[in-house]
Parts: structure tokens; C-alpha cells; sequence
């Protein structure tokens, strides 16, 4: 496997002097290709600051980041932007889909910012939201649609352009445990089918779905362990029961 | 740079028409704006074409004019070595320019009591001309005959009525108009003459339309029972009662101060050219032959009627500025309050523009759409205004019958729709760069 997504000496620091605040310590973090990473942690341990910056959300206080050996983290505005267009897919908590426009419409907005054409925008949008299984809601906006079908749409938006790395937030906090595991189940087939996955939760349960289990404490890294990965057949996500 | 595309277009008009109620209310300014801008240009346009109708109708604007002047200061004292303006001047300048087509000169002694039979005696201006007048200012014959050379030469007690002046002194009935006074006897300053011919009624080409189109009548009543009558620019031309020149001069000679001088003595002397890119040339040559034959005394005018158009022109233009001025306030104000909403709209839309940006939109784009938008309301706020402006114009038109049609020009459409799409780029630019500036991770935390 080759190392794909590499983080050395990553920091984040928030103000300066006297309020200053460390959200993440200096971290090396290198994720291969293919990979199925859960990032856990409780509040304030520094996982949405690392969630960010491995979105390309936010650039880090000190170090580089590597993606596919070359480095990125001293680019700025729109070259962040066309990374998170065509290397990163994001899955929300809240789902983040534009409650104007129908599902068809969300999905094709990511290749509408890559500058595909209005065909061919559609065709890719329609495949995406094929494989998440919600082929046949494409004309729906997100208000008729459940929370699952809209998790589903949603993962088809950051499917679509084709990402190196899937980057989800907590991607069944807001699902009771029935669909939750339908969306984690979604994910580990997209996983056998090799996509790379950056699973950002809470939830220890959650995180026993991916291969690869990276644990925060106070903005450090406390443990990376390999695991097993996969659903077990009586899992259900004890959030919500 | 801007990155616009046909889904930008869309995703404008549809964030418009999810707040119709507010995008409208936010359009007004632009609306008032942008009618008013295309009507004060049509009423603009309206005028100066009103102004050259009438003077093609009075003769078009191959004409300059010689007019009686005072001299200036220091010429005061020797104002009697010039003869003043004579038909000496007339044969002059006849004789020394080229490209002259007709000579028309007046002789006004004001005006004077008709009598008629037992009639109680009008005043009407009476006008001493020869016989190109009638032709050169566009006079037309009713019936009768006009006054010709052999008139002048013999000074013939005859004369020629306007239309006006044949009702007045012979006292006809408003709606008894063809009653014939050719040969009939008036008395001018108790001195008899005879008409020999009367003119059709001159009028000022809007007043002819509305007549011809049935709204009024020959006397400008309105035939829809309203009250009132619509006022006829060119009534003062009917009104007069024509002479031959020479008979004026020698008949009226003691109305004059100054006996020797009132001979001859000119009102004014008109000049038909016959190619109007000679007006200039010709007026310079007129003013060197005059300056001459005047021994050198400024007691004179020489005036083309381009002179008086600019001038009209001038006035005009300054009250067209006015106007501006009030439709460029609105068009300000209306920009303000497209930009105090755009900045409503962005706070609303924080969340949103935090998930284009993650999907990657880049400030760019979030720039361009909001930009858009804002060009979008002002478009269509245009296009409503370019509407509401046919409606203001029609108001206008009905509030001030009496003055020129407003013209509706292309060219005003245009400008009032640029201003309205350059108050709309103007009025996005700061909402658009705040917008695109927002930082993705707070405003996708934003709730």
C-alpha cells in the first residue's frame, strides 16, 4: 500500500499569547489508500480540527501536508477549494443538503464547481446516486425525503467527483439505529470496493466498523491500532437505543 | 473574474422568485428609477421633435433673420448716420450673396381697430410683406387671391386675412366658417381696403393631428365634451391681417416719429437659403453688406434659426438635467437597498454558502452568484420599469395636453436598462466579496 494521505508535524493553534489554544499538538498521521480510518474522540480532543484540515477546510498552524507525496498545506483559497472539489467527498451529521434544490440538483452541484458539462453532469450524478441506492427519488428535494435517503443523497454528492478520500462527520448521529446501520453498511461496501474512508466519531461502536482505529486525547494522538473492521451481524447503533 | 454560466442565471432567478414578495419590494427603487429615466428622456425627445416640426411649419431652418437692433453704447450718438433697416438692404444683399432663394421682409405697425359695417371693431396686427412671405412662412391660400408684385408697385389698398382676424371682423359664426369676405371693404385706421384673399388656418402640427383625428375642432374645442380648448401654437399667424409692404409704408407713413426714416424702414427681413450648409457663409456675408450699407452702425441682428434651435435645445437639456437628477437620487437609493437585502440575504444564506464551499466552490464562484442575483433584480426591476415608463409617459401626456408628445426612443431604453444592470453589478460588488471571503468552517457551524 502506498502512503496517500500524509500528515507530518500538524498543528493547530487558535488566537495568540494569552488566549491562546492548542486544539491539536504537533501529529503525524499517514493514511494509505484503500484504507477505512475511524477517527474517535470525545469533545475537545481535537477531531473536527483534524477532520478540517484533512478536508481542506482549514490549513494547519505548522506542519505540511502531503497528498499523494506532494504538498499542499501552504496553498491557499481557491486551490483549497478545487482540493476539496475533487479529492475530498464530505458526509455531514446534518446531512448539508441545499433544501432548494431536488436531489438530482445537490448531487450535480459538485461537478457544476469542477466544470463539468450540464450532460455529463447529469449522467455522473445519476450513477452516484444509483450505487447509494436512490435512483428513483432523483426529482425529490431533501425536505421529502427521510433522513436515510437524504444520508444516501448525500453520500452520492460527495461520491460523484470521484474523491480520493470520503471524509464523514459523524455520518449516523442524526439516524435511528435501524438506518444508521444501513449507512454504515453503505460505507463498508464502498470500502470492499476500495474507496478510501476518514470516519470522524464519538461513537465507539461506530469506529469498530473501520480497519484502522485512531483514538484523540487532548489534541494528541493516544492510540492507532489495526483492526478488524466490518459489521457484526447483531451490531445496532446503541446511540439511539 | 467571473465565472458565469447559464445554472448561475437559474440558481439567480430562483433565489429571486423564493422571495418574490421581497425581491419586488427591493425592485421598486430600481423601477421608479429606471421609468423615470426613460421618461424624462422621452419627454425630452418629445419636445425638440415638437420644436422642429414647428419650424419646419414656420418655414424650416434655411432661414436667417435680420432684426432691428439697438446700437451698442458708443454708437449712440451717430445711430442717425445709419438709414437703418430698408428695402435698400433687401435689393443689396439679393444682388451681392449667392444661394439665395427668397427675400421676405416685414414691416409691423402693431395693432389697430378694424371696422366693418356696424361691427364693433377688433384689434388685429397688422403686417406690411411682400409677396414671398406667404410661401417662405408656409402660408397657404383659402380662398381669394395673395398679394403679388404689381400690388407693391402700385401700393393697392387691398389685403389679405389671416383666419382668425376674417372670424373677428366680420364677426362669423364659429361653426358658419364658409361665408365669403373676398371683395368686401375694410376700414384700417379709417382707411379703406379691400380684402382680396384669406388663409387657411395655420396650426402647430400637434394641434392639426388631434383636429384630424376628431378630438377637437377648427377652434380647438374638444369634441368629447370636455371643457376648454386645446391651445394652438401658431394661433398668432391667423390672428394677422397682411398689407403690402410698400402700401403699409406709405399709407401709415405718420404712425411713424420720424417721417424720412419711416419710408422705408424694416421690422425684420427674412432671408430663405437655399442650401442650409451655406446658413453660416451666408450670414457672415449678410452681416459685412449690412455693416456697410448701415455706415458702419451696429443697428442690426443677424440671426440664423439655428441659433434660436441651439438655443431652444439649451433650455431644454437644462430641464432634462432636473429630471436626471431626481432619477439618479432614486437610482442610488434603489442600489442602497439592493445591497442593504443582499446582505440580509447572505446572513440567511450562510449555511448554505458554507456547504457550496466544502463541495467545492471557490470564493470565486460564490462571488459570482451573488453578484448575479443582484444584477438579476436590477434587470428585471429594469424591465418593469421600461414598462411602468410607457405608463408614466401616458400620465405625463394626459396631465399636459398641451405640450409636446413624449417620443420613446430605443437609445432611452437602452440607457435606462444599463443604468439599472450597472446599479445592480454596483449595488452586489461588497455583499458578493463578503460573501465569498466567508470561512467555510464557520459558516458551516453557523445554525
Amino acid at each position: 500500500m502506498t502512503a496517500f494521505l500524509q500528515l507530518e508535524k500538524i498543528s493547530k493553534v487558535y488566537g495568540k499569547g494569552m488566549t491562546e489554544v492548542i486544539a491539536l499538538q504537533p501529529t503525524d498521521i499517514t493514511i494509505d489508500k484503500g484504507q477505512m480510518v475511524a477517527i474517535i474522540g470525545p469533545s475537545g480532543s481535537g477531531k473536527s480540527t483534524l477532520m478540517h484540515i484533512l478536508g481542506f477546510l482549514d490549513t494547519p498552524t505548522t506542519g505540511t501536508i502531503k497528498l499523494e507525496g506532494q504538498a499542499i498545506s501552504r496553498r491557499l483559497g481557491n486551490s483549497l477549494a478545487r482540493i476539496r472539489n475533487r479529492e475530498i467527498g464530505f458526509v455531514f451529521q446534518s446531512f448539508n443538503l441545499l433544501p432548494k434544490l431536488t436531489i438530482l440538483q445537490n448531487v450535480m452541484l459538485p461537478l457544476l464547481y469542477a466544470g463539468y458539462r450540464s450532460r455529463a453532469r447529469k449522467k455522473m450524478a445519476l450513477e452516484a446516486l444509483e450505487r447509494v441506492g436512490l435512483g428513483n427519488r432523483v426529482t425529490h428535494r431533501p425536505s421529502e425525503l427521510s433522513g436515510g435517503q437524504c444520508q444516501r443523497a448525500a453520500i452520492a454528492r460527495a461520491l460523484v467527483t470521484n474523491p480520493r478520500i470520503l471524509l464523514a462527520d459523524e455520518p449516523t448521529g442524526n439516524l435511528d439505529s435501524q438506518t444508521g446501520r444501513s449507512i454504515l453498511e453503505l460505507f463498508w461496501d464502498l470500502h470492499q470496493q476500495g474507496q478510501t474512508i476518514v470516519l470522524v466519531t464519538h461513537d465507539d461502536l461506530v469506529a469498530q466498523i473501520a480497519t484502522r482505529r485512531i483514538a484523540l486525547k487532548d489534541g494528541s494522538v493516544a492510540v492507532d491500532t489495526p483492526q478488524t473492521g466490518g459489521l457484526p451481524e447483531e451490531w445496532t447503533s446503541p446511540a439511539l437505543t | 473574474m467571473l465565472t458565469l454560466t447559464w445554472e448561475l442565471f437559474l440558481d439567480g432567478l430562483r433565489e429571486i422568485w423564493a422571495h418574490k414578495f421581497r425581491s419586488l419590494l427591493t425592485m421598486t427603487g430600481i423601477i421608479l428609477a429606471v421609468a423615470s429615466v426613460v421618461s424624462v428622456m422621452a419627454l425630452i425627445e418629445g419636445s425638440k421633435a415638437a420644436m422642429r416640426e414647428g419650424m419646419v411649419e414656420l418655414g424650416g431652418v434655411e432661414r436667417i433673420g435680420v432684426h432691428r437692433d439697438d446700437p451698442p453704447e458708443e454708437q449712440e450718438s451717430i445711430r442717425d448716420r445709419s438709414p437703418g433697416l430698408t428695402m435698400a438692404d433687401v435689393e443689396i444683399i439679393q444682388n451681392n450673396i449667392e444661394g439665395i432663394t427668397a427675400m421676405d421682409p416685414e414691416l409691423h405697425i402693431g395693432s389697430h381697430r378694424i371696422r366693418y359695417g356696424g361691427q364693433r371693431p377688433p384689434r388685429q396686427a397688422v403686417i406690411g410683406v411682400s409677396p414671398p412671405h406667404f410661401p417662405v412662412t408656409n402660408l397657404i391660400l383659402d380662398e381669394g387671391r395673395l398679394l403679388n408684385d404689381l400690388d407693391l408697385f402700385l401700393e393697392n389698398r387691398v389685403v389679405v386675412l389671416g383666419s382668425a382676424a376674417r372670424d373677428n371682423v366680420f364677426g362669423i359664426p364659429e361653426d358658419e366658417p364658409g361665408l365669403n369676405v373676398v371683395g368686401e371693404w375694410i376700414l384700417i385706421r379709417n382707411q379703406p381696403f379691400k380684402v382680396i384673399g384669406v388663409l387657411e388656418q395655420s396650426e402647430h402640427p400637434r394641434f392639426r393631428q388631434a383636429r384630424e383625428n376628431g378630438e377637437i375642432d377648427r377652434l380647438g374645442r374638444y369634441t368629447d365634451g370636455r371643457r376648454g380648448t386645446m391651445r394652438n401654437h401658431f394661433q398668432w399667424r391667423n390672428n394677422r391681417i397682411y398689407l403690402p409692404i410698400t402700401t403699409t409704408a406709405s399709407v401709415f407713413r405718420s404712425e411713424f416719429q420720424d417721417a424720412d426714416e419711416a419710408d422705408r424702414s424694416l421690422t425684420y427681413l427674412g432671408v430663405q437659403v437655399e442650401d442650409p450648409a451655406n446658413l453660416e457663409r451666408i450670414a457672415e456675408q449678410m452681416e459685412t453688406l449690412l455693416f456697410i450699407s448701415h455706415r458702419g452702425i451696429q443697428d442690426f441682428r443677424v440671426d440664423t434659426r439655428l441659433d434660436w434651435a441651439e438655443r431652444i435645445e439649451r433650455n431644454i437639456r437644462n430641464l432634462a438635467i432636473q429630471g436626471f437628477m431626481i432619477a439618479g437620487i432614486s437610482l442610488v437609493v434603489g442600489g442602497i437597498g439592493i445591497t442593504n437585502i443582499m446582505m440580509a440575504s447572505i446572513s440567511e444564506r450562510i449555511r448554505e454558502i458554507g456547504i457550496r464551499k466544502s463541495i467545492g466552490a471557490t470564493g470565486r464562484a460564490i462571488f459570482s452568484m451573488i453578484l448575479v442575483e443582484s444584477t438579476l433584480i436590477c434587470l428585471i426591476g429594469g424591465l418593469l420599469g421600461l414598462a411602468g415608463a410607457f405608463g408614466l409617459i401616458d400620465l405625463i401626456a394626459n396631465l399636459t395636453e398641451e405640450e409636446a408628445e413624449p417620443i420613446v426612443t430605443t437609445w432611452s431604453l437602452i440607457v435606462g436598462l444599463s443604468f439599472a444592470v450597472s446599479v445592480g453589478i454596483m449595488a452586489g460588488l461588497y455583499p458578493a466579496a463578503k460573501a465569498s471571503r466567508l470561512d467555510p468552517i464557520t459558516a458551516l457551524r453557523y445554525e
